[in-house]
């Protein structure tokens, strides 16, 4: 299938390509995900222990696409005003000036967000969401584009806040990195850290370029009736499916249907297909899913997929 | 509104009555008078919602059960069986009926049809059958509803919906019970009814002629055979059987016929037969006097004319006869005259005196048969069917006293008197008469139409057929049956077709199954069709294909282009490149699974219009459909490679 000549495509898998090959290695689908949660206007939670490059990846990912990054350490005693900035008396002006925190910033990691307390937690997911801080009144906007990699331990149980299920419903996307394969891995312990390499990793595209993107994907791919009867099927599958107390969402489907609109993108297609959904739907919607209380230890990824594969795609 | 339970009591009482009316005919009086008086108290039962307790029709049937039981015997198997079948069907439909109930109805139905097989197998077994399965049919699925739903009502259109879906159920069957009828193996008797006829007794023709063993003699009405042949004129239709030639005093029988009898050549019209015997266990066939050659059966032919077979035929038979219409059959060395002059010992003095004098007074055979027909008519006999002579000497009787009998004591006496006065005699027994059929071309000839006429040899001359019943004061018109002329087409229509029935599906046996075969093999060779016949065919096959595509059709139109398209890929892709789909498939997957340019293409292509919503060019239905034909080929050629 000969790919369509889409506005800033082949940049965005030069992204890709580049920091999959080169400093972020095995982490191609950690990559591509986090580009999908950013054309599409979302977040990303990488939920694993920790150690495996989360915040490399974060790093990486902003000096690639050339925008500014901002770093959140989540601790029980984090206060909001801590990421959205507070004002600070100046004695020389004679007024309070306002201190932008690190939220005001293109790509913002978010460390263990489960450490955070539920307010501080709360402050962060409303900037997320609204994407403007207000602050004493008055109102921030934040940047464009705007992305929040946050991630969170699941191990870890002490000391934490888990994110409840209505603030999970806003990252557009969960996954886990996992261990990289193992001739990688070796050759990682062996050379050490790439976190000197990252630095300087040369911008590849600019805010703009993300932000064109962005827009091609909204106005060029075309989501048709029976791939949106597709995703609509999912979704009432996991509404009426007898493990899952609540299914997934309207703005659960609305993710469903934009990440697969960026996967459309990226894969040179201006139209969607089941296969798009089908690539995106586990991350974008497994984090969705809350079990009844009985099958609370259900891995609602493998819930999710199995559900998945009962619901025959359209072919005509 | 129309309520389920109402649909479901119609039906159920329209099978009850299909599976009895062919066992009418076979049933005990007892039978005969339970299950109309039951199946007129369980319609009124069911109309007033009132009936005994159930174990009254337990009892009822336990009842019959014992009674019929104790009537079963090696030699009645199935009558019994029958009647009880009848019997628990009345209890049935008097009693209550649960969705159960019904069901043993039909099943008691079926089987009660069924039954009748075993006694009959006419054409109307088929319609009965037919009827019975498309009711049962729609009662079974009627019976669904009325489960789920005892106090169900469904409106007038929604009956007639779910009627015709039910009458999917027999449409379906019908081209199987073709395919059926070519392949599987028949019976061509009714079986009971054939083998278990033993100690019954013949109606109409019989192998000997007994005159006064009965005061009177039925008019059964069934079919002895039936003969295709032109038509002929009633008096002219003597349908020989069987020849008698010893009389012991009160029975005439058959014995050897005497050697040294040369029979000349007979002149005459010369009428060809085919002729279809009813399944008897008579072993002579009939023919129109007188048969002269026989064909497509094993027979013999006899001196005396008499049509043999050697045994009792064990399947239906069909024979074709060529016979000579005539009075006389000459004879060209001379008879053995003592033997067809021979009298029993005792013969009534009355009639001794009478044979004597008139031996006397004639001076030729010839004569003396004048004489004796001058002295029949003179008495004024009477042919008649009831108070018959009987006692020690039916033929004295009748003859002197009585003055009334039927063709036996005509046939029988005269030729006892012929013999008495010295002209060798012999009596024929057959048939007088027949039915023309002009909806099939051929004579019915039933039961009733038996006759027994005399044969006497005239020196110089041969046999002569005399036929004493004409002789009666009576006679006239005796063969002629009255009936409204409707009544008389609606017969023939029934019997003709019975008649093709027999023809084209009772006696159709591995034999034609055989020769159909080898026809179609040979006929398939050189299909040629005789040019008249071609625009009739077409004429038929035209509405028959049409109807064949109605449904083929409907199904196309539910299903789009598009998804025949898809479906013919999947196949392709199942078959050819041996992957697994699921419906939870989707075609990208699949093409690369499979890694074949020429689906990628198929799929980029297909995918491209589907998933833009839009429906598929001319041009690109093409384009696919050769795509697909290139997988095909690409396969082989890789499995041709390999």
């Amino acid at each position: 299938m000969k790919p369509l000549d889409l506005p800033k495509r082949d940049e965005m898998l030069n992204v890709i390509d580049t920091l999959a090959a080169t400093y972020l290695k095995g982490k191609v689908r950690a990559v591509r995900l986090a580009l999908i949660a950013l054309l599409s206007g979302g977040h990303i939670l990488l939920e694993d222990i920790p150690g495996l490059g989360k915040t490399t990846l974060a790093l990486a990912l902003s000096g690639a696409l050339g925008l500014s990054f901002g770093r959140v350490q989540c601790t029980s005693d984090l206060l909001p005003s801590d990421i959205t900035g507070l004002s600070i008396f100046n004695r020389e002006e004679n007024r309070f000036r306002f201190i932008k925190g690190p939220i005001f910033n293109n790509i913002v990691l978010v460390d263990e967000i489960n450490r955070a307390m539920p307010k501080t937690q709360s402050a962060l997911l409303e900037a997320m969401e609204e994407r403007r801080v207000t602050v004493e009144g008055v109102t921030y906007s934040l940047p464009e584009p705007f992305l929040v990699i946050a991630t969170q331990n699941p191990m870890e149980q002490v000391g934490t806040y888990p994110l409840p299920e209505s603030q999970l419903d806003r990252f557009l996307i969960r996954t886990g990195i996992g261990y990289p394969p193992e001739d990688i891995e070796k050759s990682i312990i062996r050379y050490g850290s790439i976190r000197d390499d990252i630095k300087n990793i040369p911008p590849l595209v600019g805010g703009e370029d993300v932000l064109e993107a962005r827009r091609a994907i909204r106005e060029q791919v075309f989501l048709s009736e029976k791939v949106t009867d597709y995703i609509y099927a999912i979704v009432a599958a996991t509404r009426a499916n007898p493990f899952v107390l609540s299914g997934i969402s309207t703005r659960g489907g609305i993710n469903v249907a934009d990440a697969a609109r960026t996967n459309a993108y990226l894969q040179g297609r201006d139209y969607v297909m089941p296969e798009d959904v089908k690539e995106v739907a586990v991350p974008v919607s497994s984090h969705r899913l809350v079990c009844r209380a009985e099958n609370e230890s259900l891995d609602t990824e493998e819930l999710f997929g199995s559900i998945l594969e009962n619901i025959p795609v359209p072919l005509a | 509104m129309i309520r389920i339970r109402a649909v479901l009591d119609i039906l159920g009482y329209g099978t009850a009555l299909l599976g009895f009316f062919p066992l009418c005919p076979y049933l005990d009086p007892l039978s005969l008078v339970v299950f109309p008086a039951a199946f007129f108290a369980g319609i009124a039962a069911d109309r007033t919602g009132r009936r005994p307790a159930s174990w009254v029709f337990t009892g009822a049937a336990l009842l019959f059960f014992g009674y019929y039981f104790l009537q079963f015997h090696r030699d009645n198997l199935v009558g019994p069986a029958v009647n009880l079948l009848v019997v628990f069907l009345a209890v049935r439909l008097a009693g209550e009926k649960t969705p159960r109930h019904y069901l043993q109805i039909f099943a008691l139905s079926l089987f009660a049809l069924a039954s009748s097989s075993l006694f009959s197998l006419s054409a109307a077994f088929l319609v009965f059958l037919m009827v019975m399965l498309v009711l049962i049919a729609f009662a079974l699925v009627i019976l669904t509803f009325y489960q789920a739903d005892a106090s169900l009502s469904v409106s007038r259109p929604g009956l007639g919906k779910i009627l015709s879906v039910a009458a999917i159920m027999p449409a379906g069957a019908v081209p199987l019970m073709f395919l059926f009828f070519a392949i599987l193996p028949r019976t061509q008797y009714p079986l009971w009814g054939f083998l278990n006829v033993a100690g019954k007794k013949e109606v109409g023709f019989a192998e000997s002629v007994r005159p006064g063993s009965a005061a009177s003699i039925g008019e059964a009405r069934s079919i002895v055979f039936r003969a295709t042949c032109e038509r002929l004129p009633q008096n002219e239709l003597y349908w020989r059987g069987i020849v008698l030639n010893t009389f012991d005093g009160s029975t005439w029988a058959r014995t050897a016929v005497p050697a040294g009898e040369v029979p000349g050549a007979v002149r005459g019209h010369v009428v060809r037969q085919t002729i279809y015997p009813e399944p008897s266990r008579n072993r002579y066939l009939f023919a129109l006097d007188i048969p002269r050659q026989v064909k497509g059966v094993r027979a013999f032919l006899a001196t005396d004319f008499v049509l043999g077979l050697p045994s009792v035929a064990a399947k239906r038979l069909k024979y074709d006869v060529v016979s000579i219409i005539s009075r006389t059959i000459p004879v060209s060395r001379g008879i053995d005259s003592a033997f067809y002059l021979r009298l029993p010992p005792r013969v009534p003095e009355r009639m001794l005196v009478l044979g004597r004098r008139i031996g006397e007074r004639g001076k030729d055979e010839g004569e003396k048969v004048r004489l004796l027909e001058q002295f029949y008519r003179a008495q004024r006999l009477d042919y008649a069917t009831k108070d018959l002579p009987v006692g020690d000497d039916p033929l004295d009787e009748f003859l002197f006293v009585e003055k009334r009998g039927h063709c036996e004591y005509f046939a029988s006496s005269f030729a006892v008197l012929l013999r008495a006065a010295g002209v060798p005699a012999r009596l024929v027994g057959g048939y007088l008469g027949g039915e023309y059929n002009d909806i099939g071309g051929y004579y019915v000839v039933s039961d009733d139409m038996a006759h027994v006429w005399v044969e006497a040899y005239i020196t110089g001359r041969g046999w002569i057929q005399i036929d004493p019943s004409s002789f009666a004061a009576n006679f006239a018109g005796r063969s002629e049956r009255l009936h409204a002329r409707f009544m008389r087409r609606l017969q023939m229509y029934a019997d003709a077709l019975n008649y093709y029935w027999n023809l084209s599906v009772i006696s159709y046996d591995l034999d034609r199954q055989l020769q159909v075969i080898t026809a179609a093999g040979s006929s398939l060779k050189g299909v040629a069709l005789p040019g008249r016949l071609r625009p009739a065919l077409l004429w038929w096959l035209v509405p028959l294909v049409a109807i064949g595509l109605i449904p083929a059709a409907r199904t196309k139109r539910r299903f789009s282009r598009e998804e025949r398209l898809v479906a013919q890929f999947l196949a392709v892709a199942r078959k050819r490149f041996r992957v697994e789909t699921t419906p939870a498939t989707g075609l990208l997957e699949l093409a690369a699974a499979i890694g074949n340019p020429a689906v990628d293409r198929f799929v980029a292509m297909y995918c491209g219009a589907v998933y833009r919503d839009r429906k598929l060019s001319s041009d690109e239905l093409r384009t696919l459909r050769h795509l697909i034909r290139t997988m095909n080929a690409d396969r082989r050629e890789k499995e041709r490679s390999s």
